[in-house]
């Protein structure tokens, strides 16, 4: 075994004589040096400066020379068009047949297909010919039997004067006309807690837990239809859902409910049970029960979303202000509003009703059953329609939470998983910034102007927009005129009238030199919706982080 | 079936060395119009945007029919990346790219990081390149350098540990689930099973132990003993190794219309116990001296 520094040395020489053999006239000191240099300056070792280095002692570059690649697309209607010498073709195929086959290519297994496909898919002329192809693309996916797609890039194949057609591994399939053959798919049955982050078809296994009749008018006045909605739990959440079909199934009943819609009301997911879903009595015995899944249903506020029913939560009530207005219809209405507090979070909450509650009593604690959620600027707000919904307790629940604005931190993931949050601390690495940050203009109505609108009227603004994104979750982020001046230390006006000397492309640079790849700590309030979360900086810190003492957290968290 | 219809929402970058996703050759596109494209790294990474941090090795200006293009290549320690930036690109892209080729020639180290899509293209052979196709880049400086380098580092072991837990299991989404394999790696695993089998992780562990000992940067590698140290037996020892006939015989064993490409004559000089510096170096002498003919960029043929 070859001692770590006699290795290590070894390198070095290794590199200094490949230089040296290939720039005689160099010196063996200078070029040490500058190896040197690599490596304390810019912890590059000698192996991988080595080409850096001899570009630098040779006297020529180091010329790669190559050829222009760049082919011409041809668009063929059908086969008799193309000729063995043919390549990147594009033409639309309706496919006949696919076989998957498997070949080592390079000490690879690689997954193939071949088959049969026919010209003239839209059916323009009376004959029809089919050819064969081989895809080395491992295009199984888009290439069903009876669908219609679109090849682009494709090559002729000639052997021994017959003609086929390659499907490459950089071709393109477009699929024009799915395939009317069932495919089987694998109906993987998900956790409820999954479902806030999809769209489309599902299936999962849960327990009713509420369940009631209803019946709404149609819209068009052509009389009633009967639906059920109610909810159903997993040991993951609970989620409500809208049945247009009959729904046999009662409270505490285990079922397994495949194909259904998602469909979302505000930000909040409902499963959607119509003639295409199947709905089934399921049994899992070790399956958690009623009473398990109840009381464990309860919510907190950082898992508030947008448009939430039948939350059963305790707060901590903070603040409480009674308000009177008068409506459009002239009546005088109060409303009752304030802020409360849990240990996950802060957030609002309104009553239509008088909960009794002085300002001199607080702090107080309620329990609150089956109410509803809202939101206005991404800040939840709990409603209370009615005095059942309340449960007051007498003594604290919790030791009173100091309303100190401090913030909680919180993961990329949580917050890109999680419901809209204020007051909340996370870090990440920026990895875009966006253009149109700087100053800008707005109009009446605070919207945007592009360069060529018209300016009379506008009031100038000044933001900051760029991505932060820990490798696993994107968050877009913003920071308003209050907070990129605290970032720039520079007020608008001072970066407006720089700007005239300079131009917005050097702001733009400067800001990426001082943010792109550095970790940074935010401060402010989530939003996320479907777009994805976005967060409000209130403030930006740089983190100063020692790669050292990074490294060996890196390395303990893994055992390494 | 699951499908997910968020089409806007920004696919992560995914932090990686060079290593695990130049070897990757599968290629995941979704049947939509608009679905991402992503390259299925041996891990299970789905890289459709990732993180590439190095030095800036290589970085020429180009012309062809379609407009001026850039291309270069960035080297971590653990391999390549090569990357192009063509006219279509952003014209701040475009500016960003003549400075750093200025840069690049007044033959200063200079080191950056990238934001870049994942692109794949492949040879009428059938050979795959992996390229990244850049949206931000910066130059750095050698700290940053580190950190991200552990940042890469942390996500490739992290695929590493997924990818040895998920070996005793059944390749399945749903056992996968129940282990605890994250979730965005799940489907990358199972891709990566079907197309390359089981792998062996040690390699791209032994890539993460020399990153990480160059991030912390307490092992440099440039102190040379006393001069009366076996300069010459080393010398000896890699003048053992006769490049030029391994090459020159690969070459005339794999012969094709299209040439041999770079990449897997270096691999087999290493698999006759050559090293990959001497042998990158022997091939461009080789083209240099006349003997080796660069058909096109990395694709070589004997001169005959």
């Amino acid at each position: 075994m070859v001692p770590e520094e006699l290795r290590m040395n070894e390198e070095l020489k290794n590199a200094i004589n490949t230089v040296l053999e290939q720039c005689p006239d160099a010196s063996e000191d200078d070029i040490k040096n500058e190896f040197e240099r690599y490596e304390r300056d810019f912890l590059i070792p000698p192996k991988d400066a080595l080409r850096s280095v001899l570009r630098k002692f040779s006297s020529g570059d180091i010329k790669i020379s190559t050829q222009n690649t760049t082919r011409e697309l041809k668009k063929v209607e059908g086969f008799n068009s193309l000729s063995g010498e043919d390549k990147n073709i594009e033409i639309e195929v309706k496919v006949i047949s696919f076989n998957p086959w498997s070949r080592e290519i390079r000490g690879q297994q690689r997954q193939m297909g071949y088959g049969m496909i026919e010209e003239d898919p839209w059916g323009k002329s009376n004959s029809r010919e089919r050819w064969k192809y081989t895809d080395w693309g491992n295009h199984s996916e888009t290439m069903k039997p009876g669908s219609i797609i679109r090849i682009e890039g494709a090559s002729v194949n000639e052997y021994e004067g017959k003609l086929s057609l390659n499907i490459n591994q950089s071709s393109r399939i477009v699929v024009l006309q799915e395939s009317n053959e069932s495919i089987p798919t694998l109906d993987e049955p998900i956790n409820i807690s999954e479902i806030n982050n999809l769209d489309g078809v599902v299936t999962l296994i849960g327990r009713v837990v509420s369940k009631n009749k209803n019946t709404i008018e149609r819209k068009d006045g052509s009389g009633t239809l009967d639906m059920v909605k109610g909810q159903i739990a997993d040991s993951t959440g609970k989620i409500g859902f809208v049945s247009w079909v009959d729904f046999n199934h009662d409270i505490g009943d285990l079922i397994k409910i495949e194909k259904s819609q998602i469909k979302r009301f505000r930000e909040t997911p409902e499963l959607n049970i119509g003639q295409y879903t199947k709905v089934e009595s399921f049994r899992d015995s070790k399956f958690p029960s009623l009473e398990d899944l109840n009381s464990s249903s309860k919510q907190n506020i950082a898992s508030l979303r947008d448009g939430m029913r039948e939350i059963d939560i305790t707060i901590e009530i903070k603040k409480w202000i009674k308000r009177e207005f008068t409506n459009d219809e002239g009546d005088k209405k109060t409303v009752w509003s304030g802020e409360i507090i849990d240990p996950t979070g802060k957030c609002r909450m309104t009553s239509w009703q008088d909960l009794e509650i002085e300002e001199k009593d607080l702090p107080i604690w309620l329990s609150l059953d089956k109410v509803r959620v809202r939101s206005w600027q991404g800040i939840p707000d709990i409603t209370i329609d009615n005095l059942e919904q309340i449960k007051k307790h007498d003594e604290a629940v919790w030791e009173s939470i100091e309303d100190s604005n401090e913030f909680n931190s919180v993961t990329n993931e949580e917050i890109v998983n999680g419901g809209s949050r204020a007051n909340i601390e996370t870090q990440g690495v920026i990895i875009s910034i966006r253009n149109d940050s700087g100053i800008i203009w707005r109009d009446g109505n605070r919207r945007v102007l592009r360069e060529d609108d018209d300016r009379t009227d506008a009031v100038k603004d000044l933001r900051i927009r760029m991505i932060m994104d820990d490798g696993e979750n994107c968050i877009s982020v913003i920071m308003n005129r209050q907070s990129s001046e605290k970032f720039i230390q520079k007020s608008m006006e001072e970066l407006s009238e720089e700007l005239n000397k300079t131009n917005k492309a050097s702001f733009i640079k400067e800001l990426r030199t001082k943010l792109l790849g550095f970790t940074v700590n935010l401060k402010g309030r989530s939003i996320v919706d479907q777009q994805g979360a976005m967060f409000l900086a209130e403030e930006l810190e740089v983190e100063e982080k020692d790669p050292k003492s990074y490294a060996m957290e890196i390395k303990t968290k893994w055992g390494i | 079936m699951q499908s997910n219809f968020n089409r806007a929402k920004r696919q992560p970058a995914i932090r990686i060395l060079a290593q695990e996703f130049s070897e990757s050759t599968l290629k995941q596109q979704g049947s939509g119009e608009f679905d991402p494209a992503f390259i299925i790294t041996k891990l299970g990474a789905k890289v459709n945007r990732l993180v590439a941090m190095g030095l800036l090795e290589l970085m020429e200006r180009r012309e062809s029919s379609s407009g001026l293009f850039w291309t270069g290549r960035i080297r971590d320690p653990t391999g390549l990346h090569f990357f192009s930036i063509g006219t279509f690109q952003p014209e701040e892209l475009q500016i960003q790219a003549d400075e750093l080729l200025a840069k690049f020639q007044q033959e200063e180290p200079v080191l950056i990081m990238m934001v870049a899509k994942s692109s794949m293209r492949q040879g009428d052979d059938g050979s795959i390149f992996t390229g990244l196709r850049p949206e931000e880049i910066v130059i750095i400086n050698p700290k940053q350098y580190a950190n991200l380098l552990v940042e890469a580092c942390d996500g490739t072991l992290k695929r590493i540990e997924s990818y040895r837990n998920s070996s005793k299991l059944e390749h399945d989404v749903s056992s996968y689930k129940k282990a605890g394999i994250p979730s965005n790696l799940i489907d990358g695993i199972l891709l990566s099973r079907e197309h390359y089998g089981e792998i062996d992780s040690e390699y791209h562990k032994l890539n993460v132990l020399r990153s990480l000992a160059i991030a912390e940067g307490d092992t440099p590698q440039t102190k040379l003993p006393e001069k009366d140290m076996t300069l010459e037996e080393n010398l000896e020892k890699s003048n053992d190794i006769d490049y030029k006939t391994i090459i020159t015989e690969y070459i005339q064993q794999n012969n094709s219309p299209n040439g041999t490409d770079f990449e897997s004559i270096v691999t087999h000089c290493l698999n006759n116990k050559g090293e990959r510096e001497v042998s990158e170096i022997t091939i461009e002498n080789m083209v240099d001296d006349g003997e080796l003919f660069e058909v096109k960029f990395g694709w070589y043929k004997l001169v005959t």
